[in-house]
C-alpha cells in the first residue's frame, strides 16, 4: 500500500475507533513487548473477565491499521482490493457511529516494529494500565533495534496517566529505560532479585505463560482496587 | 550406517520418479494440491522480501509473531500451548515427524503406526533407529480403530504411537472417542501419542466443520505432539513450512534436533505462514468446494469400474479403492498393478502396499489434481480395467 495512501487510511480509521471508544468510556489495557504479547493479551483478558465483559483485539491485529479495525469488530481485508477496503472503510463508519458500545474494559495489543509505531498507536489508545513483557531479539532481520524498541516501549510507559499502572518485567535488560519514563506507578515482575513481584516456584521464568499470569493477577489487583469502571 | 539400513525412497516418490521418466504420463499419485500458492500470500511474501526481512535465519523455533500466531489459532479451539517454548516451525510436517522421531526414540524402540497409514512414517521411524509395528484399521467398518488390535501390538517397547488424522489414505477420521481411547491407554503406559492433522482442514461433511484434537485434553498434554503442515490447504508444498506443538520438555528435546537439521525453517516461508494463517473461512470454503467437486467428479468415475470397490472419503483428497482380484487378468499385487498402469496406461498411482499390510491390494488415488487431469487420469484407467478385465 503507498504511504500516502496508508496515513490517510490509518488516521480515518484511528478517528472512528477513537470515537468509538470514547462512547463506550472503555478502560483499556495495553500490551506490548517484543515476545509474550498474544499469550499475557490472552491471560489477562481471561482474569480480568471477573470484573465482567472484556474485550480482546483479535489475532495480532495489533498495528496502525489492525488495532482501529479490531476496535471496530473489523478483519484487514484479506485481498487488500481497492472494493474490499471501501466495503470495509464503510462498515467501519456504521460500526463507529451506530454499533453497541466497546465493553468497559479491553485488552488490546499493540505491535512495534520500528521507530515511531508507538506514537501511532497511542493516537488510538490512551491505556490506562500498561504491560511490557518481553524485550529480547526475536527477529535477525530487523533493521530496528532492542534499544530502539525500548525507547517505543518508554513511550507507552510515559503516556500512562498518573492514576493509571505500568506493568512491566523486571528481568528485561531494557527495563530501566522503560521505568525512567513512566509517571504513573510501575509494578515490575521477574525471577531476578529488585523485581516486586516474583513467582511463586523459585526458578528462572521461561515461558511467557508463566509472566502472563503474574502480570495478570497485578493488573487484576490494581483493577480490584480501582472499582470497576 | 546400520539404523539408515531400513530407509528407503518412499513408493510415492518412486512412482513420481518413473512417471517423471514417461512422456505424456497422467500422475494421481503424489499428494500435491493443483493450485498455486494464493495470490495474497505472494504478495506478502514479496513485501516482507523486499523490506529485506527474509535474509538471514529466524531463531530456531520460528519468527515469533508466527508462533504467536499459532498459539492464537490453537487457544480458539480450545489447545493451550505457549509460543516461546512449546511451539516449533519446521520446514513442512516430515521434518517434524523426523525431529520428533530422533529426538523421542531410542534405538528399538517400537512405533505404532495403524495400517494403512502415511508411506514416509515408516521411514522417519527407521531414521531414528525404531521399529514401526503396524496395526491393521477395520477395512470392513470403513478403516476404524480396532482397540483390541492396538492392544495386542503394544509391549515394553512401545514409545510411541502416531496417528494420521484425518488418516492418508483412507481419508477416513479419527472421532473424539477413539482418540480418547487411544490417549487413555497411551497414558497408563507412557507412550507418546503424535498426531499429524496435514489433512485437518479438508472435512468434508456438512455437520463436521473441525477437528477434534487431543491437544484440547491438558491430562495427555506431556505426550502429545501434533503436527501440521501449510502445505495442503494453503498450496504450499513447495514452500516447506509447517510446524509442531508439544509440551515444554518434548519442545526441548524436539528444538534441539530440529536445529541440528535444518537451523531453522525458510524465513521467506515463515512469513508466507503468517498470511496464510489470516486467510479468512470464507476464502478457505472455496477450495473446500472445489476438492468436494473433484472427489464427485472420481467418485462417478469409480463407480463405472467394477473392478474396483471404494468408500467415500469424507476427508484429506484420497481415494483408496480395493481391488477385487476377480475382475481382473493376470493380477498380483498393488505393485505389479500399479507398474502395469504406469507402463501401459499412462496413469500413476499409488500402491496400496506402500502404506502398510492392510494396503494391500488397494489404489491410492488422488483428486488433489485438476479436473482436466483427473478424467484424463480416470479414463485411462477406466480403459485399462476393460481391457484386463475377465
Amino acid at each position: 500500500m503507498r504511504y500516502s495512501i496508508k496515513k490517510v487510511l490509518s488516521w480515518f480509521l484511528c478517528a472512528l475507533a477513537r470515537y468509538r471508544l470514547g462512547r463506550s468510556h472503555t478502560v483499556v489495557v495495553a500490551v506490548a513487548g517484543i515476545v509474550g504479547k498474544s499469550t499475557a493479551k490472552r491471560t489477562v483478558a481471561k482474569k480480568l473477565k471477573k470484573f465482567g465483559e472484556v474485550f480482546v483485539s483479535k489475532k495480532n491485529y495489533n498495528t496502525e491499521i489492525g488495532l482501529p479495525l479490531t476496535l471496530l469488530d473489523l478483519e484487514p481485508p484479506y485481498s487488500q482490493t481497492v472494493g474490499e477496503w471501501g466495503t470495509i472503510l464503510y462498515r467501519a463508519f456504521v460500526r463507529a457511529f451506530f454499533s453497541p458500545p466497546l465493553p468497559r474494559l479491553a485488552v488490546v495489543e499493540f505491535g512495534v516494529a520500528e521507530k515511531g509505531d508507538m506514537l501511532q498507536l497511542l493516537k488510538i489508545v490512551t491505556p490506562i494500565v500498561a504491560v511490557i513483557t518481553n524485550i529480547s531479539v526475536s527477529d535477525f532481520n530487523s533493521q530496528t533495534t532492542l534499544e530502539d524498541l525500548s525507547i517505543e516501549f518508554a513511550v507507552l510507559a510515559a503516556s500512562v496517566p498518573k492514576q493509571g499502572l505500568v506493568v512491566l518485567n523486571g528481568d528485561n535488560n531494557y527495563a530501566k529505560i522503560v521505568k525512567s519514563a513512566a509517571k504513573a506507578r510501575i509494578i515490575t515482575y521477574g525471577a531476578k532479585e529488585g523485581n516486586e513481584v516474583h513467582p511463586v516456584a523459585p526458578k528462572v521464568m521461561s515461558s511467557a505463560s508463566d509472566t502472563a499470569t503474574l502480570a495478570a493477577t497485578i493488573i487484576s489487583d490494581f483493577i480490584s482496587q480501582r472499582g470497576t469502571p | 550406517m546400520q539404523q539408515l539400513a531400513g530407509v528407503e525412497l518412499s513408493k510415492i516418490k518412486q512412482i513420481e520418479l518413473l512417471a517423471a521418466s514417461r512422456p505424456n504420463t497422467v500422475s494421481l499419485a503424489q499428494g500435491i494440491p493443483s493450485f498455486d500458492t494464493p495470490k495474497e500470500i505472494k504478495k506478502a511474501t514479496i513485501t516482507a522480501l523486499n523490506a529485506g526481512r527474509v535474509a538471514k535465519y529466524s531463531l530456531a523455533p520460528g519468527l515469533i509473531e508466527l508462533r504467536e500466531l499459532i498459539e492464537g489459532s490453537l487457544a480458539e479451539e480450545g489447545s493451550q500451548y505457549d509460543a516461546q517454548s512449546e511451539i516449533i516451525v519446521t520446514a513442512g510436517s516430515i521434518e517434524a515427524i523426523s525431529s520428533t522421531m530422533l529426538a523421542l526414540l531410542e534405538p528399538l524402540d517400537e512405533v505404532i503406526l495403524f495400517s494403512p497409514s502415511y508411506v514416509s512414517y515408516n521411514q522417519s521411524i527407521r531414521l531414528a533407529g525404531a521399529k514401526p509395528v503396524y496395526v491393521a484399521l477395520d477395512e470392513a467398518s470403513g478403516w476404524q480403530f480396532d482397540k483390541e488390535a492396538f492392544l495386542a501390538a503394544l509391549n515394553k517397547k512401545t514409545k510411541a504411537v502416531l496417528i494420521c488424522n484425518p488418516n492418508n489414505p483412507t481419508g477416513t477420521i479419527f472421532d473424539k472417542q477413539q482418540l480418547l481411547a487411544i490417549a487413555e491407554i497411551a497414558y497408563d503406559r507412557g507412550i507418546y501419542i503424535i498426531m499429524d492433522e496435514v489433512y485437518k482442514d479438508f472435512l468434508y461433511e456438512e455437520d463436521k466443520t473441525s477437528l477434534y484434537s487431543l491437544t484440547q485434553e491438558v491430562r495427555y498434554r506431556d505426550l502429545v505432539i501434533r503436527i501440521y503442515s501449510f502445505s495442503k490447504a494453503f498450496s504450499m508444498t513447495g514452500w516447506r513450512v509447517g510446524y509442531l506443538v508439544a509440551a515444554e520438555q518434548n519442545a526441548r528435546k524436539i528444538l534441539a534436533v530440529h536445529d541440528a537439521l535444518v537451523t531453522c525453517a525458510p524465513v521467506i516461508s515463515q512469513y508466507a505462514a503468517i498470511k496464510a494463517l489470516e486467510m479468512p473461512r470464507k476464502a478457505w470454503l472455496t477450495y473446500l468446494n472445489e476438492y468436494k467437486g473433484r472427489r464427485n467428479l472420481m467418485y462417478d468415475h469409480l463407480n463405472r469400474i467394477s473392478a474396483l470397490h471404494f468408500t467415500v472419503p469424507s476427508a484429506a483428497y484420497f481415494f483408496f479403492p480395493r481391488v477385487n482380484a476377480t475382475r481382473i487378468r493376470d493380477y498380483h499385487n498393488s505393485e505389479m498393478l500399479s507398474l502395469a498402469l504406469l507402463q501401459v496406461a499412462g496413469v500413476a498411482v499409488v500402491p496400496g502396499a506402500a502404506f502398510g499390510p492392510s494396503g494391500e491390494h488397494h489404489l491410492r488415488l488422488s483428486f488433489g489434481r485438476d479436473r482436466t487431469t483427473i478424467n484424463e487420469g480416470m479414463k485411462r484407467l477406466s480403459d485399462f480395467f476393460a481391457a484386463y478385465a475377465l
